[in-house]
C-alpha cells in the first residue's frame, strides 16, 4: 500500500515538474472510489495534460485559460481534446458538465491518456531543449601578428623621460587589457552559470521519469484493481473477442451474399422464398448463439442478434442493407433469460416487416400492372403479358 | 528641501513674523491652489490634523495630501505675555499652535540665522546702547549669519513709497532691541501684527512689511523650485569667509508695502541696479565705498542664468571686490515670482561698510557706560532727603564710590547671571569685529602680494 | 550587451541625467527616412542603446527602464526629474532607484564628503548593485555631477570612491560640470579643486565641461536668445551621446568592435597620470536650421581637427594662426599636443570621409606609439538629426587652460584662508586643502609637457 502511495507521489511529482498543477496523491486515491471532492482537480488535470499535448507546453496562458473558462467550456474542452485522441468512453463523455462528478471516470481517462498520448515521453523531449537565450559571442578572428608590432612601439628615439612616460602608458595598458578580460570573464561565468540552472533543472525532471518509468508497473497494477477482474479473464475477454470478430466475418460474408442474391433475383423472389431464407438465417443464429452459450456459461458476455433490417428501397430500385454491428460488449451482468425474450422479438419484428414487405409487394404488382396495361392501351399493336407470379 | 523653525522673538520680533507668515500664507496660497500640502508648504508649515486632542502632525508622504490645517514652524518667544496673546486673539491665531508659545529660550540652533532690528540714533530707550552690544557678542559668537537692519533705513524706503499713498505715517519712530539674556526694557507703539485692511494700517506694519518681505525673499527658493536653487545654508556657506564676519547687508528691488503692489513693474535690469542704490537698503550704510567681501543675488520669477551674468558684468566695474573674491558672486534663480510681480531681485552682500554702524554702536554704548556717577547720586541723594524730609540745600553730604559708577549698570547686575564683566567682555568683542572688518578695508586699495603657487619639481 | 550604469549626483547631475536619457531616447526615435539606413540596422541599432542604456523588456509593454541611481539631499530636482521622464511617455525612471535626504549640502564639499557622503553610502551602494545586477555585464560607470556645488561634487567624489571600492574593475568615466568663472557659488573654486582631486584618484577618465564654452555655443552657434541652464544641459547630453551612442570602431584594420565604455578608456586613458578629456562635437545647430544645412565631410573635418589643434571649443571662432609647428629646444610646441583621440563618424557617406589629418604623428606627443594615438569609428546610421556628424574625444593639453585659472584663484582664497572655516567645521582639515592643490599642480605639470 505504501508503495502504491510512492509511486503516486511521484507520479505527481513528474507532473508537477513538468508545469502542472499540484496534486495529491490522495486525490487518486479518492478519485478511485469516485469521490466527489477530487473531481475539481482531476478535471484540471485533464484540461493542462490536454492544452500540453496540443501546444507542447503549460504555461501561465494555460493557468488564465482555466482560470477564465467557465466550467462547463472546461469540459467541454476537455472531453473533445480527449475524443480527438481517440478516448470514446460513453461514462466518461456522458459526465456532467457542471464538474460535479464522475471522479472515477476521470481517473480512468487520465489513464488512458498518460498511456496513449505518450506523455512521459512528450516530457522528455522537452528537457532536452537547448539554452534559448542568444548568447552573444565575442570572436577574435586570427589576427596577423605584425598588426600588434605596430600598435605599441614607439615611432621614434625617445629620451629617458619620454620613455619612462612611454612605458607608463604600456603598462596602462596592460592593464586595462586585464580589467576588460576580468569583465567578459565574469560574463561567461554569468551565462555559464545561466546555463548550468538551466542544465540543473532539466536533469531534476529526467531523473524523475527515470524513477518513473521503473516504478510504473505498481501504479498500472493498482489501476487495475478498479474492476476486479479474475486473472485470466484478459485471456478470456481476447479470444471472446476473436471469436467475435470470425463470427462477423462470417456473417459479413453472407450478408454480401444474400445481397447479391436479392440483387439479381428481386423480381424474381416470392414471400414464401423470403420466409424460407429468414427462417434458415434464424436458424443459423439460434444454432451460433446455444454455441456461444455453451462455451462460455460463466462469462458475463452477452450479445445481441444481428439486427437486420431492410430499408425500403425507393423507386429506381436501388437497396441497402445495412447491418449494424452487436452493440459493444459490457461487462456488466445480465440474466441469461434476457437471450431467449430477444430471440422472439426479434422473430416478431420480423414477421411484421415480412407482412409488411409483402402488402407492398402486392401494392406494386398491381401498380406496375395498371400501368403496364395502360401502356399497352396507348400503343397499337402491344398487348401485355402477365407476370406468372401474379 | 530643508525644513526651517523660525524663532519669533520679542515684541518686534513677533510682530515682523506675524507680518513674515501672513505674506507667506498669501504666497503660498496663490501657487497652490489647490490646496495640497505639498513640499515648498512644509518646509516652513506642518499640516496638523487638529482633530485630536493632541494635535498630530501629518507629514508630506506622497505630497497629495490636503492641507487640513497649516501651523507655522515657528518658535514665539516673549517674556511678556502681551504681545503674544494678542497675536492668538487675532486672525493668525489659528496659524500658531498653543504649543509653540515659549517663554523661555533655550538656543541650541544648527544654523542661526538672525534678522535684528538695530536702534536708530535718536532713541527714547536710554539703555538701548546696552541692550544692543550685549546682544551683539552674543551674535557675533553663536549665531551663524545676522542681517541688521535698521529702522531709519525703514523709515525712510517707507517713505519713498509713502508718496503715493496717503495713509502712510511719517515720523513715528520705532524702535526695538533683540532680547537677549537681558529683559527687554524697549517700548513699542501699539498695535497688533495679523490680517490688517488698508484702513488699519499703522505706519510700523509698512515697515515690518518689507522686513518681511525680505524674509519671503530669502527663503523661496528653499521653498519654491528653480534652476539654481538656494537655502540658508548655501547662504551662510558662500557669504561668510570668516566666522565672525557674519553680518550681511540686504538690500531688495522692487519695495514693497502693504498695499503697493500695484507699483508698476520694472525692467529687468533696472531692477538690479536699483538694487545696488542706497536707497534700497535696508540699513544706513555705504557698501560702493567700502569692500566687497561676497555679494548673493536671489533671483525670482521669470528670470535666467545668462539675464543675471549680464547684470553681473554690468556692476561688476563700480564695485570694489576683495583680491582673493574677485568673482565672489553667488546666484539664487526660483522660478516663482512673488505676489503681484513678475520677478524680484534680493541682494545680500557681505560688505565692510558695517563696521561703520558697529562703530557708532560701539560709541553710544561708551558714551553711557563712562557717564560718571553724579547723576546717579544725585538722585540717590534726592530719595533720602525727600525721605527725611530735608531739603536739598542744606546737605552738604559727600559720597566716595570706589572706580567710576556706570550708569544704570545696576538694573542689569541685579538679574541673575549677569556681571559687569559681562559688559567689557562685550565691548571687546564688538571692538574686535569692527576692527577685523576695518582690517580687510584697509586692503581694498593696496591687496598684499599673493602667495606663490606650490611648484613641481620636474 | 555591455550595459552602462549612470550615477546621477546632486542638482546638475540629475538635470543632466534627465536630458541624458531623453536625448538618446530622441535619437533611437527618429523618423525612419532620416536615420538613412535600412530599417533593418536601425532596429540593430536602436536595440544596442535599449540594451546599454535601459532595462527592456521585449516581451511586455512596459517603457524601458533608464539603468540610473539617482542621489541628492534634497528631494525637490529628483522628483522633477522623473516627473519629466514620465511626461515624454517614452522612458522611465526606475522605481526606488532614488536615494535622497532633507537636508541640502550647502554648497559645502565637506559637507558632502565627509558628513553627507558615509551616511549615505550604504544605501546608495545597494541601489548600484541592485542595477548592476540587472545587466548581464557592466560595461562601466557614467557618473554626472558638477564641481561647484556642494552634492554634486562632495557627494559625488564620496560616491565614486565607494563605486571604485566595491568594482574594483570597472571603468569609471566621471562627466564634471565647470561652472562659469563668474557667478554661480562663490566657494566653487575650492569646492572644485577638492572634486577634482579626489576624482583623480578614483575615476579612470573625467570629461569635462565648461558652462561658459557650453554658453558660447548656445549663444553663437544655435541662436539662442535667453539662454537657461535647460539649454546649456542639452548641449552636454548631446556633446555625450555623440561618443556614447554605438559605432563600430575600427581597431585593427579589418577589425571591428563596438564603442563600449572599456574600449573607449582602453584607448584614452591607459596612462595614470593624464585622465581629463575634453568633448568636441561638429556640427551645432539650433533644430530649425538642421533640415537646411548640408556639410561635406572635408569642411567637418578641417574644421573639428584645427579646434583640436588650437584647443577651440566650438567652430566659430577658430584661431586658424595656429598651426601645427615644430618643437622648440624645450620640447614644447605652440599648438596644443595630444596623447590620444578618438574620432567617430556618423551618418551619410561615412566610409568616404579621409580622416587622415588626424593621423599626423606631430599632433601628438612624441612618445605615444603610432597606433595608439587616433581611434576612429564609423557609424553610417545618422545622430540625431544631422546628416553628417563628427565627434572628437580628445586627452590634449589644452584641458589645462581652465584647470590652471581656477586653482590661481582657488589658491589665492586660500592663503587668506577665506571660507576655510566653513570647511574645517565638517571635519576637513587644512591639510586636506592642500593635498588637493599639490594633486591638482601635479596635473597640470604633466599635461604642460605634453
Amino acid at each position: 500500500m505504501a508503495q502504491v502511495k510512492e509511486t503516486i507521489e511521484l507520479l505527481t511529482k513528474v507532473l508537477n515538474r513538468n508545469g502542472t498543477s499540484k496534486i495529491k496523491a490522495e486525490i487518486f486515491r479518492l478519485a478511485k472510489f469516485n469521490d466527489e471532492d477530487a473531481t475539481e482537480s482531476f478535471w484540471k488535470l485533464l484540461f493542462e495534460l490536454l492544452y500540453f499535448c496540443k501546444y507542447g507546453v503549460i504555461d501561465e496562458v494555460t493557468i488564465k485559460a482555466y482560470s477564465e473558462l467557465s466550467r462547463e467550456e472546461l469540459a467541454v474542452y476537455v472531453k473533445r481534446e480527449m475524443q480527438a485522441l481517440g478516448f470514446t468512453s460513453y461514462a466518461f463523455s456522458s459526465l456532467p458538465n457542471d464538474m460535479s462528478q464522475g471522479s472515477r471516470e476521470l481517473l480512468l481517462a487520465f489513464a488512458w491518456l498518460l498511456c496513449k498520448g505518450s506523455l512521459i515521453d512528450k516530457f522528455m523531449d522537452k528537457c532536452a531543449s537547448p539554452v534559448e537565450e542568444d548568447l552573444s559571442v565575442y570572436q577574435l578572428n586570427n589576427l596577423d601578428d605584425s598588426n600588434f608590432n605596430n600598435h605599441l612601439t614607439a615611432n621614434k628615439p625617445l629620451n629617458p623621460a619620454q620613455k619612462v612616460q612611454h612605458l607608463q602608458y604600456l603598462n596602462g595598458k596592460l592593464r586595462s587589457s586585464l580589467r576588460r578580460l576580468y569583465a567578459l570573464q565574469q560574463q561567461k561565468n554569468k551565462l555559464q552559470h545561466k546555463i548550468l540552472k538551466l542544465l540543473e533543472k532539466d536533469n531534476d525532471r529526467l531523473q524523475c521519469m527515470l524513477t518513473w518509468k521503473k516504478q510504473e508497473d505498481v501504479f498500472w497494477k493498482w489501476m487495475m484493481t478498479f474492476y476486479n477482474i479474475p486473472p485470466d479473464s484478459i485471456r478470456l475477454m481476447n479470444s471472446a473477442r476473436k471469436q467475435l470478430e470470425e463470427a462477423i466475418m462470417k456473417y459479413e460474408s453472407v450478408i454480401v451474399q444474400l445481397e447479391e442474391i436479392w440483387e439479381s433475383q428481386r423480381d424474381g423472389i416470392s414471400t414464401q422464398e423470403l420466409d424460407y431464407l429468414l427462417a434458415s438465417i434464424n436458424m443459423e443464429i439460434s444454432l451460433q448463439q446455444a454455441n456461444l452459450a455453451l462455451d462460455d456459461t460463466e462469462t458475463m458476455l452477452n450479445h445481441r442478434d444481428p439486427h437486420l433490417s431492410y430499408i425500403k428501397a425507393n423507386k429506381q430500385g436501388k437497396k441497402l442493407t445495412n447491418l449494424t454491428e452487436p452493440s459493444r460488449y459490457s461487462f456488466e451482468s445480465k440474466e441469461q433469460n434476457d437471450y431467449g425474450v430477444d430471440v422472439r422479438t426479434e422473430i416478431s419484428q420480423l414477421e411484421i416487416q415480412l407482412q409488411r414487405l409483402e402488402n407492398e409487394l402486392f401494392k406494386k404488382q398491381s401498380n406496375y400492372k395498371t400501368e403496364l396495361d395502360n401502356m399497352a392501351s396507348n400503343i397499337p399493336d402491344v398487348i401485355c403479358i402477365q407476370p406468372m407470379s401474379c | 528641501m530643508t525644513q526651517s523653525v523660525v524663532v519669533q522673538v520679542g515684541q518686534c520680533g513677533n510682530q515682523i513674523g506675524c507680518r513674515f507668515w501672513d505674506l507667506a500664507l498669501r504666497e503660498h496660497a496663490t501657487v497652490n491652489k489647490s490646496g495640497i500640502y505639498d513640499e515648498p508648504l512644509s518646509s516652513f508649515f506642518r499640516n496638523v490634523d487638529s482633530r485630536y486632542d493632541d494635535p498630530a502632525d501629518i507629514p508630506v508622504g506622497s505630497g497629495k495630501g490636503k492641507v487640513r490645517s497649516l501651523k507655522a514652524r515657528a518658535v514665539l518667544v516673549d517674556m511678556e505675555e502681551g504681545v503674544v496673546s494678542d497675536i492668538m486673539k487675532g486672525p493668525l491665531k489659528d496659524v500658531f499652535d498653543f504649543r509653540q508659545l515659549i517663554t523661555d529660550v533655550s538656543g541650541s540652533g544648527n544654523n542661526w540665522f538672525v534678522t535684528a532690528v538695530y536702534p536708530s540714533a535718536e532713541d527714547d530707550v536710554i539703555t538701548s546702547p546696552y541692550n544692543s552690544v550685549l546682544a551683539m557678542r552674543e551674535l557675533t559668537e553663536k549665531a551663524d549669519c545676522v542681517l541688521p537692519i535698521e529702522n531709519q533705513a525703514l523709515v525712510d524706503i517707507v517713505n519713498k513709497i509713502g508718496q503715493a499713498v496717503p495713509s502712510a505715517r511719517t515720523g513715528k519712530r520705532v524702535y526695538s532691541s533683540v532680547g537677549g539674556n537681558v529683559k527687554t526694557g524697549s517700548e513699542i507703539t501699539a498695535g497688533d501684527g495679523g490680517l490688517t485692511k488698508p484702513s488699519d494700517e499703522k505706519p510700523f506694519d509698512s515697515m515690518n512689511n518689507i522686513v518681511a518681505n525680505l524674509l519671503l525673499n530669502m527663503t523661496s527658493s528653499a521653498r519654491f523650485e528653480g534652476s539654481l536653487n538656494v537655502d540658508l545654508n548655501e547662504i551662510t556657506m558662500n557669504l561668510v569667509p570668516f566666522p565672525k564676519l557674519h553680518y550681511l547687508v540686504s538690500s531688495q528691488s522692487p519695495l514693497y508695502s502693504l498695499t503697493d503692489v500695484n507699483l508698476p513693474p520694472r525692467r529687468l535690469d533696472q531692477m538690479f541696479s536699483d538694487s545696488f542704490s542706497k536707497d534700497h537698503q535696508l540699513i544706513k550704510a555705504d557698501p560702493k565705498h567700502s569692500l566687497y567681501l561676497a555679494c548673493a543675488l536671489m533671483v525670482r520669477g521669470n528670470v535666467e542664468i545668462s539675464d543675471v551674468r549680464r547684470n553681473i558684468e554690468k556692476l561688476k566695474p563700480n564695485l570694489k571686490f576683495i583680491h582673493w573674491n574677485q568673482e565672489g558672486w553667488k546666484t539664487g534663480l526660483c522660478s516663482v515670482p512673488p505676489v503681484g510681480q513678475p520677478y524680484s531681485l534680493l541682494t545680500l552682500a557681505n560688505n565692510t561698510c558695517v563696521h561703520n554702524t558697529f562703530t557708532d554702536l560701539k560709541d553710544r554704548f561708551v558714551k553711557l557706560y563712562k557717564r560718571k556717577a553724579s547723576t546717579c547720586i544725585t538722585r540717590e541723594t534726592d530719595k533720602v532727603l525727600s525721605l527725611y524730609k530735608l531739603p536739598r540745600r542744606d546737605l552738604k553730604l559727600t559720597f566716595t564710590i570706589p572706580g567710576p559708577a556706570q550708569a544704570h549698570i545696576h538694573h542689569y547686575t541685579d538679574i541673575d547671571g549677569m556681571e559687569v564683566s559681562n559688559f567689557t567682555e562685550s565691548l571687546e568683542s564688538l571692538n574686535s569685529l569692527i576692527q577685523e572688518y576695518s582690517d580687510l578695508e584697509k586692503q581694498m586699495n593696496n591687496p598684499p602680494p599673493a602667495e606663490p603657487r606650490l611648484q613641481v619639481l620636474s | 550587451m555591455m550595459s552602462v550604469i549612470t550615477i546621477q549626483v546632486g542638482q546638475c547631475g540629475n538635470q543632466i541625467g534627465g536630458q541624458l536619457f531623453q536625448t538618446l531616447i530622441d535619437d533611437v526615435n527618429i523618423k525612419q527616412s532620416q536615420t538613412l539606413v535600412s530599417p533593418f540596422k536601425n532596429e540593430e541599432y536602436k536595440e544596442e542603446v535599449l540594451n546599454r542604456f535601459f532595462t527592456y523588456d521585449t516581451t511586455s509593454s512596459e517603457l524601458p527602464k533608464a539603468r540610473a541611481v539617482m542621489v541628492d539631499m534634497e528631494p525637490k530636482v529628483i522628483a522633477q526629474t522623473c516627473a519629466n521622464a514620465q511626461k515624454s511617455g517614452k522612458w522611465l525612471y526606475p522605481e526606488k532607484q532614488q536615494f535622497c535626504q532633507q537636508k541640502g549640502s550647502g554648497n559645502n564639499w565637506a559637507h558632502g564628503y565627509c558628513v553627507h557622503g558615509p551616511v549615505a553610502q550604504e544605501n546608495v551602494m545597494e541601489l548600484v548593485q541592485r542595477e548592476a545586477e540587472k545587466c548581464d555585464n557592466v560595461s562601466g560607470f557614467l557618473s554626472l555631477l558638477s564641481l561647484a556645488g556642494g552634492t554634486g561634487s562632495g557627494v559625488g567624489a564620496f560616491i565614486s570612491k565607494c563605486v571604485r571600492d566595491e568594482f574594483p574593475h570597472a571603468f569609471i568615466l566621471n562627466q564634471v560640470v565647470w561652472p562659469y568663472h563668474t557667478g554661480e557659488v562663490i566657494v566653487q573654486n575650492y569646492n572644485a579643486v577638492l572634486t577634482l582631486s579626489h576624482l583623480y584618484r578614483t575615476a579612470d577618465a573625467l570629461v569635462v565641461m565648461e558652462n561658459d564654452s557650453l554658453h558660447k555655443i548656445c549663444s553663437q552657434l544655435m541662436n539662442i536668445k535667453k539662454i537657461s541652464f535647460k539649454d546649456i544641459n542639452k548641449v552636454i547630453c548631446h556633446q555625450l551621446a555623440s561618443f556614447l551612442q554605438p559605432a563600430p570602431l575600427e581597431k585593427f584594420p579589418d577589425f571591428t568592435i563596438q564603442n563600449t565604455l572599456g574600449e573607449i578608456m582602453d584607448h584614452m586613458v591607459s596612462h595614470p597620470d593624464y585622465k581629463l578629456l575634453t568633448v568636441k562635437n561638429i556640427p551645432h545647430m539650433s533644430e530649425k536650421s538642421i533640415e537646411f544645412s548640408t556639410f561635406q565631410w572635408h569642411g567637418l573635418l578641417k574644421h573639428l581637427r584645427q579646434m583640436l589643434i588650437a584647443g577651440a571649443s566650438m567652430e566659430e571662432g577658430i584661431d586658424w594662426q595656429i598651426q601645427v609647428g615644430t618643437e622648440t629646444p624645450r620640447g614644447s610646441t605652440s599648438h596644443y599636443r595630444s596623447l590620444a583621440n578618438l574620432l567617430i563618424l556618423r551618418g551619410k557617406e561615412v566610409n568616404t570621409a579621409d580622416t587622415s589629418a588626424f593621423t599626423d604623428p606631430n599632433i601628438y606627443t612624441p612618445w605615444m606609439p603610432t597606433g595608439g594615438t587616433l581611434l576612429q569609428g564609423r557609424q553610417p546610421r545618422s545622430f540625431y538629426q544631422y546628416e553628417k556628424s563628427a565627434v572628437l574625444l580628445s586627452n590634449s593639453r589644452s584641458t589645462i587652460g581652465p584647470l590652471n585659472t581656477m586653482i590661481g584663484k582657488a589658491w589665492n582664497m586660500f592663503s587668506s584662508r577665506a571660507y576655510v572655516h566653513q570647511y574645517t567645521k565638517h571635519g576637513l582639515a587644512e591639510e586636506d586643502f592642500v593635498d588637493s592643490f599639490v594633486t591638482l599642480e601635479q596635473v597640470i605639470s604633466n599635461y604642460s609637457k605634453l
